[in-house]
């Protein structure tokens, strides 16, 4: 190879080993930081929801009695939940669960006082209900106009999949537990409990 | 400085190394570090942070204004058309399409810095709404943008040869409450939409 006027002002072979890095190395330096900072570090992931049927005219109401075999629903009130089904499958009312005093550690791990909805007697109803009623998939969720959306999503939470225990009384101890798994295709898949959420608008 | 460097660099086999590269370089070149370690370790993170940032389909950016709530649901979110519910309004396509109207628990309209406060009310003004009543669910100017997207959306996958699926994809405020959040459903509903995904954020705990 012929010698470049440029490898002969370096010096030869021994400069040729060392590229001059410094200007792909600054625009590294700006780059990386400007990318992490756009980096979301959290996990955004989706929960499913299936809308009420509208109907086409009058669709202020939405049909809430569709033709399913249980319908539960699950209204969200300020004071607490309540459960309501299909009429031929039960003959007393359900109990409305109320909000109730939790002791639930603090971001120090001091244990302290909160009102909280009853999530854990939620979930223990439901999945009494799911093992009275096996083949149900579907349940209805309805709250009052001011509910805020982060209590309907984790009442959702409550609906969707199995826990390692059928029962629980202390929100600490549910909030920490992990979904029920069995091996299905080879692979570790949470149990479902009611996992079609459908919304409904309650008058 | 130069030979402090190479001295470090090397100490692992200093004799076969240290001596006739001292004796080779050394002050010729003055200030070359060697950073092709660094250069290593910067473009593969590089790729990475471009691959991230490039393939997350929603890209959110919370602020005080939209905080989403935690869940565990654990499913990824899809390709469909967003819609942003925010303190401050219902975005769709980055543009603004109702404002939506905050109101203090003493019934003030919010400033800038009570607007994260609990027990703020949110609501959207009956003016947007059909026939401008209070009690209607459906908001005239969101429906008429879906509506709008959904047509394209379906003109354009008909081209293509596939189906149309009407995935809405709501990226919410977790204080936002449940009425705001049935008039947007039932606004996309009206227009075609009816598959909802909710974006949440997911947590540790339930």
């Amino acid at each position: 190879m012929a010698r470049t006027p440029s490898s002969r002002r370096h010096g030869g072979d021994e400069a040729a080993e060392e590229l001059n890095l410094t200007p792909i190395m600054s625009i590294l330096v700006i780059l990386i930081p400007v990318l992490l900072f756009a980096f979301t570090f959290y996990e955004v992931k989706i929960q499913a929801v299936n809308a009420p049927r509208l109907g086409s005219g009058s669709a202020k109401k939405p049909d809430e009695n569709e033709k399913k075999p249980l319908n539960l629903t699950v209204l969200i009130t300020s004071k607490g939940f309540t459960i309501k089904q299909q009429a031929e499958h039960t003959t007393e009312e359900e109990p409305k669960i109320y909000k109730r005093t939790f002791q639930v550690p603090n971001k120090d791990g001091v244990m302290t006082e909160v009102e909280e909805y009853d999530y854990p007697a939620l979930y223990s109803k439901l999945a009494a209900k799911k093992t009275q009623y096996p083949d149900e998939k579907t349940i209805n969720i309805g709250a009052e106009m001011n509910i805020p959306w982060h209590i309907i999503a984790r009442t959702i939470d409550a609906t969707r999949v199995r826990l390692e225990k059928d029962e629980y009384t202390d929100l600490a101890e549910y909030m920490k537990a992990q979904p029920k798994t069995e091996v299905k295709d080879g692979s570790k898949e949470p149990v479902a409990l009611f996992p079609a959420v459908v919304f409904v608008v309650a008058e | 400085m130069s030979d402090n460097q190479e001295n470090e660099i090397f100490e692992g086999d200093e004799d076969y190394v240290k001596k006739p590269r001292k004796g080779r370089r050394g002050d010729k070149e003055g200030g070359g570090l060697n950073i092709n370690s660094m250069m290593d370790i910067m473009t593969i993170l590089l790729v990475f942070l471009l691959v991230t940032i490039v393939s997350d389909p929603l890209n959110i950016t919370q602020d005080n204004y939209l905080q989403l709530a935690n869940s565990t649901a654990n499913y990824d979110p899809e390709d469909s058309i967003p819609v942003t519910i925010t303190k401050k309004g219902v975005i769709v396509d980055h543009k603004l399409i109702v404002k939506i109207d905050c109101t203090t628990a003493g019934g003030q309209v919010c400033q800038d810095e009570v607007y994260v406060e609990v027990g703020n009310g949110y609501a959207v003004d009956k003016s947007f709404k059909e026939d401008g009543s209070e009690s209607s669910f459906l908001i005239q100017p969101l429906f008429k943008k879906l509506d709008e997207m959904v047509k394209q959306l379906k003109a354009e996958n008909k081209e293509l040869g596939r189906e149309f699926k009407g995935v809405i994809t709501i990226i919410c405020d977790k204080d936002i409450p449940f009425r705001i959040i049935a008039e947007v459903v039932h606004s996309a509903g009206m227009a075609g939409l009816s598959d909802l995904r909710f974006a949440i954020i997911k947590g540790g705990d339930r």
